[in-house]
């Protein structure tokens, strides 16, 4: 037998075309799926929120706020458990629940609706506000969270994406998966300033029920938009509108509500 | 914002992983076009002896096991690309030129092994992956490869 060495030009071994457009083509196809199963969850979320009741929240979360630092005896919480109980006794018959201040010595400007008819609020706020109306409104805020429940939407949602996550990939520390679940999680953010606005709605409806006018409403929205003209990332980031959006909507519906501006009462933490 | 950090630094580590790997990956297979050339004359085939010399009789001079093996790792835009298709199934497009670039390198190394040899007989080629999964934490992803095969020196006669 003999051997007739020859040179092989044509590599059939490795597939043409371009591994750029493969990757573009996959990544293109992963998204829509991952984002169409996303979705679908948080609409079923949705869906399932309005039919759990106050009392099976109450089961489900019982004991979530046990071990954390968050206080209800200082003077701050009890100076805004004041505020907070003020309003709730104007919320509707069916409205009513057992709504209790969690405050935290964070200096984050931020105030969160937690599960249970917590209100969770940072010390930054109390410091930036200037008079109880302002404090006010934000509690009422958040208490429009809870008339919407948009806090066990928040929640649902969160799951939803933890679960979509572990469903597409094995591991956190696939860094696929983890970019995916950070791009998720800005749009999940971005999903929740509709309701945002519906909570700054009901918040000065409430806030004119109890103090009879709305003063202070809109003054803290316009002294943090004087703070965010620099910041170019922040209204497609922020979980909240952002501020010069709210003070201007906030402006137009006391307009159109008629709402009276009155007297605001100072800050008096005893 | 730390979001977006994130990812534009993920982006980043692809299209660097991208432009980095096809520069390597082209100056090797510039490499081993032109060693399989220097090498034509060296056949490493997987007959067996009786085979191979069926038809003409040979004094053997030397017999020897060689062998040749490299070990290739991917680049951040294949891992990327692998673990997309390794969801949606189908060719793993990203690690073909892997795979071949780690075998055909394989084999030269094999025949610079087997030195002055006539012939590689049996050659077998063997495949390892190195690394723990793909998916884990701090993971390596590479890949061994192995030529091995009987090199036969024959007794030229003595013109």
């Amino acid at each position: 037998m003999r051997y007739t060495p020859k040179n092989i030009e044509e590599n059939f071994n490795v597939s043409r075309g371009s591994r750029v457009a493969e990757l573009l083509r996959l990544t293109i196809g992963l998204v829509i799926m991952v984002f169409g199963i996303y979705l679908l969850l948080g609409f079923t979320v949705d869906l399932i929120v309005p039919y759990i009741s106050p009392k099976l929240e109450r089961s489900l979360f019982k004991d979530n706020y046990k071990s954390k630092s968050y206080k209800t005896k200082t003077p701050d919480a009890i100076y805004l458990q004041k505020i907070l109980n003020k309003l709730t006794a104007n919320l509707d018959e069916k409205e009513k629940s057992d709504y209790q201040i969690l405050f935290s010595e964070n200096d984050e400007l931020n105030a969160f609706a937690l599960p249970d008819g917590k209100i969770l609020v940072y010390k930054g706020l109390l410091k930036q506000a200037e008079s109880e109306n302002e404090l006010a409104f934000v509690l009422a805020h958040e208490l429009g969270h809870f008339a919407h429940r948009d806090h066990l939407k928040g929640l649902g949602r969160r799951l939803v994406l933890i679960f979509v996550s572990s469903l597409f990939f094995s591991s956190d520390e696939n860094p696929v998966n983890k970019i995916f679940r950070q791009s998720l999680s800005i749009t999940h953010l971005k999903f929740s300033q509709k309701q945002e606005s519906n909570a700054d709605l009901y918040g000065l409806a409430l806030l004119n029920k109890t103090y009879g006018h709305v003063g202070g409403a809109a003054d803290l929205m316009d002294r943090l938009k004087q703070g965010e003209k620099n910041s170019l990332f922040l209204p497609f980031v922020s979980t909240h509108p952002p501020s010069a959006e709210r003070s201007k909507m906030l402006q137009q519906t006391i307009q159109k509500h008629h709402y009276q501006l009155k007297k605001k009462f100072p800050i008096v933490v005893e | 914002m730390a979001d977006i950090i994130n990812i534009c630094f993920f982006i980043f580590l692809i299209v660097l992983g991208y432009i980095v790997g096809s520069i390597v990956e082209a100056n090797h297979y510039k490499s081993i076009k032109r060693r399989e050339a220097e090498l034509l004359h060296l056949p490493a085939v997987t007959l067996p002896y009786k085979q191979f010399f069926a038809q003409e009789k040979v004094e053997v001079e030397r017999i020897s096991l060689v062998s040749g093996s490299v070990v290739l790792s991917e680049d951040y835009f294949k891992r990327i690309l692998g673990i997309l298709t390794n969801f949606f199934g189908g060719k793993m497009t990203s690690y073909e030129s892997l795979i071949d670039r780690a075998r055909r390198e394989a084999i030269l190394r094999m025949k610079v092994a087997a030195k002055d040899a006539d012939v590689i007989l049996n050659v077998r080629l063997l495949g390892v992956p190195i690394g723990k999964e793909m998916s884990e934490k701090n993971s390596i992803s590479s890949v061994e490869i192995m030529a091995y095969g009987t090199a036969i020196k024959i007794l030229k006669p003595t013109a």
